[in-house]
């Protein structure tokens, strides 16, 4: 009689620890792939590359009648798409071109976050290249784009 | 009484492998939390469109009576203002940046205190013997 009740207590015990261990293991697993990875950067980086070769034809600026066209245009242009899931804007491109301004857009607020530190803010992205117009004049441009997605990275 | 003492030692037993088993697991779980708050997505590029952009315009572009690049195919050397002028374009990114002149596919290893390899770099050949490339290397605050 007392053997029968252990074993009814031991499969009882048994269980829980079948239960403890698979909730470790699911706790684990959520833990480890749970956190969202940050990719704005990726993401900078493939729409940096995208505007690059919006800006250029080969290795050479479009002439300035195309990048008029651009600037009037920009987004579909350079088929680009600024629209997510959220109702505040969560782009900022800015463009300059030997110091001057030539594209901005989206959202402008988020490029005062460029200059503050921390991991819950909009993030900004800056890189430059080297390129020659169709009259073989120099040029340096800066493709600045600010990311924004905090709750995606919270 | 023999068997009182069967089942203690059963349940002195189970007691003793419940504890193992949760100090495995709780070091498991408390490894497992600092790990998974390290990981993080690798974005460094291992290519650089705009560093090929870059080099390609620069290499077009007219020194002298003829373009840079017929220049340095001829034997001419690289014009040390112009081309810390490509280079100074990654410096804030990359940890270096340098634009060379270099004995074909020796390029991607370089002497910078110690033999390194670019973490991305562009050629382009300027003839059987000669690679001109630009070499990038990562800062240690981007990984």
């Amino acid at each position: 009689m007392d053997k029968h009740g252990t074993d009814k207590i031991l499969s009882a015990y048994w269980f829980v620890i079948l239960f403890i261990v698979a909730a470790a293991v699911v706790y684990m697993v959520a833990i480890f792939y749970g956190t969202p990875y940050d990719i704005r950067k990726a993401e900078a980086d493939a729409m940096i590359n995208q505007i690059a070769d919006c800006l250029t034809d080969g290795n050479h600026l479009k002439d300035d009648s195309q990048i008029q066209k651009i600037q009037d245009n920009f987004l579909s242009e350079c088929n680009l798409n600024f629209n997510t899931e959220w109702k505040e804007g969560q782009y900022y491109v800015e463009i300059i071109k030997d110091d001057s301004l030539i594209i901005s857009k989206g959202n402008i607020n988020l490029k005062d976050y460029c200059d503050k530190k921390g991991d819950k803010i909009p993030k900004c992205f800056e890189r430059s290249f080297y390129v020659l117009d169709q009259n073989k004049n120099s040029h340096i441009i800066k493709i600045s784009v600010t990311i924004r997605k905090i709750e995606k990275n919270d | 009484m023999i068997n009182q003492k069967a089942q203690i030692g059963e349940t002195v037993t189970w007691v003793v492998a419940t504890i193992v088993i949760i100090v495995i697991l709780s070091f498991s779980v408390f490894v497992a939390i600092p790990i998974g708050k390290s990981m993080k997505f690798d974005s460094n590029r291992k290519s650089d469109l705009l560093a090929t952009k870059s080099l390609t315009s620069y290499l077009l572009t007219k020194e002298g009576t003829d373009i840079i690049y017929n220049n340095l195919k001829k034997g001419g050397e690289l014009n040390k203002q112009s081309s810390e002028r490509i280079e100074g374009l990654y410096d804030e990114e990359y940890y270096v940046a340098l634009l060379r002149v270099v004995p074909k596919d020796s390029y991607s290893v370089l002497e910078i205190g110690e033999e390194v390899e670019c973490a991305v770099d562009v050629f382009i050949e300027l003839n059987d013997e000669k690679d001109v490339g630009l070499c990038l290397l990562w800062e240690e605050k981007n990984e």
